[in-house]
């Protein structure tokens, strides 16, 4: 996209390759999406985090061309993908699930999707070949989906979406039930693809992989993009120098303790034995806090002072401890 | 132990299929069965027949009268005494499956002593796809003829015989077809049902995306099971052929026709199933019950004409009836390919409105998830 500025002078402008602006989605009985805003540049990694229910699964559905939005646009490369097939080519999605044919090798999954996808000839050799490349699936080409490991079915999960050299891969939790090895190499594989001019969104349970992978993320909460922008400015915004503190109790906290707590901004983790609060006092504060919470008739068993990560800012925003 | 069988007891009657299969359908097949087979043994089995006074004689107009009076029996189309039928059109009545029977006056009726050989005043001429219609022909008209000429009821005086030559055996020919579309269907539901994987796994949102979107998938998946059908009923016929001598050969673009359809609508009606269906399990247990109650009906199981007929009525329009008649007009009655024409339009019929039903279904589902 290019503007010209007062001087008359042309200058390029990043062009966000999905644009996502003020859509709202509505099903019968409940708002779904609300003025949600949202754009992935190219290159760009972006982590979509959120409980169940806040609108994932839906703002995948719109940017595919699946749902209308009820308000507001959505743009693939410029293009509305639900009324443009050319929008809709643009996309790579891969499911949660692994959308492959289990009886068939990789090679042969690959073709399939890559005809599918109008690619014929000499072009889907290549096509194949670069896919096969980027997710690292050379030594497995000839390997029936159902015997491959749960990381490789999940790579070639992602590289069948790669076939038709998208524009926006879309991946809609990637590393659900995969070991920590496999989850490193999907992110590695996300990485390379980022940095060959793919861009790519993500959504994840998975914190650590969000902070990890993802250059910018989004936070969607009851319909609502509630925050967006890189995981470390945004932890850096909302917790400045303060450290985060958990406190694990030997008991659940007694009525005046609870009190003590919401007192001091801590938020219960778990059935009022786990509490977590900023820090941004001293660690020696930290004792005579737990000096007052004995004296109140609590028992700390454990005491954990760390930086907050994307995690803390999620559960703070959200009030949830994890992504559902 | 009883937590285990209270938490099947309560998995059972949240599982309408389940419980359609359970209790339903063994219900609804019993019923068909014990409509069937209780008209087999009792009054309530009616064969339609054909007559010819072949020697045009008074004794034969007399047998024709008193088959008339006969509350057991019902003419077919074309076949009463009135009709005044050669025995040569009363046979291609029979050949051609419009009657069950003819009964023939071919001779004088002699009054003779008991177990005195004489040739056959009667032929009953009978469908060899229908053995039981040949000899509840013969007692009709041995009944006639006690009331017609008394005292010449003896057994040579009627004779039953095939109304086909050759030495094709009809029972063989009518359970390759019938076995054949039982089984198309079993297998085509079979197939059917890796859509809802397809579905869940998310093999169709990534179609989506693509050229072809869900019409790809549902006409890939009919492409297929077309030709599965298509082969499946040629390996059972190849094996009536080398078992049994069925020629199926002898007709072959009758044959083919009718075996292209006879998958089309087996592919149709399971698309069609697994389309509606939001589980595996689910559109097994609808398709299964289904095809099931198709096939008892259309006589898949039991031959139609041995049904009341109310069920026989309901079976001709069933496409496991369709295509048992046409096979049957293929390979046993040499019916010319033009007089199929009616049936081939049914099943196609049948098999474009399943496609674009499931057609249909799929895009709605997908585009409304």
């Amino acid at each position: 996209m290019r503007h010209l500025r007062a001087d008359g002078y042309a200058v390029a402008t990043p062009f966000p390759v999905l644009d996502v602006s003020g859509v709202s989605y509505r099903y019968a009985d409940r708002l779904a999406l609300n003025d949600v805003d949202l754009r992935v540049m190219r290159g760009e990694v972006f982590a979509l985090l959120g409980p169940n229910g806040a609108g994932k699964s839906t703002l995948i559905r719109t940017l595919c061309g699946r749902l209308k939005p009820s308000a507001g646009k959505v743009e693939i490369d410029g293009d509305n993908p639900a009324i443009s097939r050319l929008a809709r080519a643009k996309v790579g999605l891969v499911p949660q699930d692994i959308a492959l044919y289990p009886y068939l090798t990789v090679a042969e999954n690959l073709s399939v999707f890559g005809r599918l996808a109008g690619i014929r000839g000499a072009k889907l050799v290549e096509r194949i070949r670069d896919a096969v490349v980027a997710a690292g699936l050379e030594e497995r080409m000839d390997q029936r989906i159902e015997i491959l490991s749960g990381g490789y079915k999940r790579r070639a999960n992602i590289a069948s979406a790669l076939l038709h050299a998208p524009k926006l891969l879309v991946l809609d939790e990637p590393t659900v039930g995969v070991d920590l090895e496999a989850r490193n190499s999907i992110n590695a594989v996300l990485r390379s693809l980022a940095e060959a001019g793919m861009s790519v969104l993500i959504t994840t349970h998975d914190l650590d992989q969000a902070a990890s992978v993802a250059s910018k993320v989004g936070i969607i909460f009851h319909g609502e993009i509630i925050k967006t922008g890189a995981p470390e400015a945004l932890v850096a915004e909302r917790f400045g120098n303060d450290r985060e503190l958990i406190l694990v109790l030997n008991e659940p906290a007694p009525p005046e303790v609870v009190a003590f707590f919401y007192q001091h901004n801590f938020k219960s983790l778990e059935e009022g034995r786990r509490w977590r609060g900023r820090l941004s006092v001293s660690d020696k504060d930290v004792g005579a806090l737990t000096d007052q919470l004995a004296a109140a008739g609590a028992v700390v068993r454990e005491t954990r002072i760390r930086q907050p990560g994307l995690d803390s800012l999620y559960a703070d925003l959200t009030g949830e401890s994890e992504v559902a | 132990m009883l937590v285990i069988a209270y938490a099947s007891l309560i998995g059972l009657l949240r599982d309408r299929g389940a419980l359609v299969m359970a209790f339903v359908l063994p219900a609804l097949i019993f019923v068909i069965f014990a409509a069937v087979f209780s008209g087999t043994q009792g009054d309530g089995l009616e064969i339609e027949v054909v007559f010819s006074n072949a020697t045009q004689s008074d004794q034969g107009a007399a047998i024709g009268l008193a088959l008339v009076a006969d509350a057991e029996i019902r003419f077919a189309p074309g076949g009463h005494p009135d009709d005044r039928l050669a025995r040569e059109a009363a046979r291609n009545l029979v050949l051609s499956g419009k009657a069950d029977a003819a009964i023939v006056v071919v001779g004088p009726v002699l009054v003779l002593p008991p177990r005195q050989a004489t040739d056959p005043s009667v032929e009953v001429l009978a469908d060899d796809a229908k053995p039981i219609a040949g000899a509840l022909a013969s007692a009709a008209a041995q009944r006639a003829l006690g009331i017609a000429v008394p005292g010449s009821v003896s057994p040579p005086a009627v004779q039953i015989m095939a109304a086909a030559e050759g030495e094709r055996d009809p029972a063989v020919a009518y359970y390759a077809g019938a076995i054949t579309i039982m089984f198309l269907f079993f297998a085509s539901l079979q197939g059917a049902v890796g859509m809802i994987e397809d579905r869940t796994s998310g093999i169709i949102d990534r179609l989506m995306l693509t050229r072809g979107g869900a019409g790809a998938l549902v006409a890939g998946k009919y492409l297929f099971l077309t030709g599965q059908g298509v082969v499946q009923a040629l390996v059972v016929f190849v094996v009536a052929w080398l078992g049994y001598e069925v020629m199926f050969w002898s007709a072959i673009g009758a044959f083919a026709v009718t075996t292209l359809l006879a998958a089309t609508c087996a592919a149709g009606l399971a698309m069609a199933v697994v389309s509606v269906s939001g589980s595996r399990a689910q559109a097994l247990a609808t398709g299964n019950a289904i095809v099931l109650v198709m096939s008892a009906v259309g006589g898949s199981m039991v031959p139609r004409y041995m049904m009341p007929q109310w069920l026989q009525d309901l079976g001709a329009v069933t496409p496991t009836g369709w295509v048992i008649d046409a096979y049957q007009a293929v390979l046993f009655r040499d019916v010319p390919a033009m007089q199929l024409e009616q049936t081939w339009l049914w099943l196609a019929g049948f098999s474009i409105a399943t496609l674009a039903f499931s057609w249909i279904a799929t895009r709605v589902k997908e585009r409304a998830v």
